[in-house]
């Protein structure tokens, strides 16, 4: 048989603490990255899962981060970017840290620059994925081609990591309306009002 | 700008900056090479990762049922009313025959390598970033794999080496990576090289044994295995076929174009030898598991100053290089090390192939 054991002097149950809506839709928008960043890095670091063209791939993480601070601003964007980095760095042979770093700092700017300077929108998105994405090649070849000696660096850019980074961008208005539109659904299912006040 | 700077959440920021550096020299330092939150999160992920890798096989598959040879579209012809079914069998039948020739290539290479400790394992991730066919494997150090053990194909192939390692997981370089070296020989002519790559050669899937001289004999069709110097890779692990030799526009060395016998972008079970006679031993004695070359970031059997010395000339070759025997060019080494006979700690003594020195 259950016992209930009373709280407070008068031996009544405390309140249930419903979560308001605001804070479903919180929860929600953050399930929701989460399961985008895992099947972006799935996608993106299986082996055939993912179509390359002449050997090029795409870095799905990298536009999907860049639409992800832009709508999770603040300190929980930079957690969700920096679990992406972490689910790359997982999958990399090269210096292990080295992705959830980049992505932890292209998220701290990401909110700058939407906090002071940019809106959100479609092209704001383009922009900053652009210029994320090219910034993680160039200091990617650098560090990882270019100091270690390699070899047939300026190739490679040319071959390999400057069609990666083109390829990758295509994804960024693929990425941004998906979560656009989906976080518009979770507004309208979860939408604000104030929170309920407890008897 | 001022208040921004001011502000907590730029001071959560660099917190939290600081501690992923930190992280990543915890990496560096310790022997995994993984640091913790990396660990922690590709442990959790990679079920999920191998859920997916079996899924793309399924695909994977399927293309390879629209290009069926004739023998299993005679299979179908004689299977008929029951495609799909017999669809589904040829796909397990093709599973576990990849299955059974693996433990028959394992079995062969105990039979022939009795001091081998060999763990299998499947493909279950690739680095997207590199394009030098790095992938993980869904085995790890609960396993007994740990950094620096190599990873062979079928019948002793050599596939690469681990270079970072978590419980569950480990992911492995292989010879198209640049950072990687592996001393060899050329089993005909007995001469010594180091194989090593740049982007070129291994966008085509080959690698280059660098270090030899301008008169080498070595030729298009010799076959390279590892020399077992450093005590990384044992001996006599075939490396591949060379396709061409051709003179170093950089120095007065030479080099040979070596296409791996087996397609390292297309491997989907591998081997991993845990543990041999001599692991740890470099040739010229002392053991440097522990030692910089076996925990260096990039892994390698000869240093990178080894490899500048022996491209600029043949003059040059450090303490780790074994000079060659006396039918082929020799290195004169810098620390006058003379042609010593292997320590027996590190030869098998098995009926392996015999040290070339001693011949």
């Amino acid at each position: 048989m259950a016992v209930r054991i009373p709280i407070g002097e008068t031996g009544q149950k405390r309140p249930r603490r419903h979560l308001t809506q605001d804070q479903k839709y919180t929860y929600s928008m953050r399930a929701f990255f989460v399961f985008l960043i895992l099947v972006a890095g799935l996608l993106q670091n299986t082996p055939h899962c993912f179509p390359t063209i002449m050997g090029v791939h795409a870095y799905l993480l990298l536009p999907l981060a860049v639409c992800i601070a832009m709508f999770e601003k603040g300190l929980y964007g930079v957690i969700l970017s920096v679990f992406a980095g972490t689910l790359w760095d997982v999958s990399t042979a090269a210096l292990d840290g080295f992705h959830a770093v980049f992505f932890l700092l292209a998220a701290g700017l990401i909110f700058a620059l939407m906090n002071y300077l940019m809106r959100n929108n479609l092209v704001t998105a383009l922009l900053l994925s652009a210029g994320v994405i090219l910034l993680y090649t160039m200091v990617h070849w650098l560090v990882f081609n270019v100091l270690r000696g390699t070899g047939d660096v300026f190739w490679r850019l040319a071959r390999y990591d400057l069609p990666a980074a083109g390829y990758s961008f295509l994804f960024t208005p693929v990425f941004y309306p998906i979560i656009r539109s989906v976080l518009k659904k979770l507004r309208a299912k979860y939408p604000r009002h104030p929170a309920p006040t407890v008897l | 700008m001022r208040r921004f700077l001011q502000s907590i959440w730029f001071k959560i920021l660099a917190v939290l900056l600081v501690i992923l550096i930190a992280l990543t020299v915890v990496a560096g330092v310790i022997g995994s090479r993984s640091s913790p939150l990396t660990a922690v999160t590709g442990t959790v992920t990679e079920p999920l990762a191998y859920a997916v890798t079996v899924v793309g096989k399924g695909f994977r598959q399927i293309g390879l049922f629209l290009k069926r040879p004739s023998d299993y579209e005679k299979q179908i012809k004689e299977l008929q009313g029951q495609v799909t079914e017999y669809q589904k069998e040829l796909a397990d039948y093709e599973s576990t025959k990849e299955r059974l020739n693996l433990y028959e290539d394992f079995l062969d290479i105990k039979r022939e390598n009795k001091d081998y400790q060999v763990t299998a394992a499947t493909v279950i991730g690739k680095d997207a970033s590199h394009n030098y066919a790095t992938f993980i494997l869904n085995k790890g150090t609960l396993s007994n794999i740990r950094v620096n053990d190599p990873v062979i194909c079928g019948q002793g192939q050599l596939v690469g080496v681990v270079t970072k390692t978590a419980p569950t997981y480990c992911v492995v370089s292989t010879l198209l990576d640049p950072t990687i070296s592996v001393s060899a020989y050329d089993i005909r002519t007995r001469e010594n090289g180091y194989i090593t790559n740049t982007s070129k050669l291994a966008a085509k899937g080959y690698c280059r044994m660098s270090g030899l001289d301008r008169a080498t004999a070595v030729s298009k069709g010799g076959i390279v295995t590892t020399a077992g110097v450093g005590g990384i890779y044992p001996r006599d692990l075939i490396i591949g076929t060379v396709r061409d030799v051709r003179n170093d526009d950089h120095d007065i060395s030479a080099y040979a174009v070596v296409k791996p016998n087996v397609a390292i972008a297309e491997v989907n079970e591998v081997l991993v030898i845990t543990s041999f006679k001599g692991q740890g031993i470099s040739v010229t004695g002392g053991t440097d598991a522990e030692g910089e070359d076996a925990t260096s970031p990039d892994v390698q059997e000869s240093t990178e100053e080894d490899k500048d010395n022996s491209s600029s000339s043949s003059a040059a070759s450090t303490s780790q290089r074994v000079t060659t025997s006396r039918r082929a060019t020799t290195f004169s080494s810098t620390t006058a090390e003379p042609t010593t006979p292997r320590s027996t700690t590190a030869a098998p003594s098995d009926g392996t192939p015999v040290d070339p020195d001693d011949e």
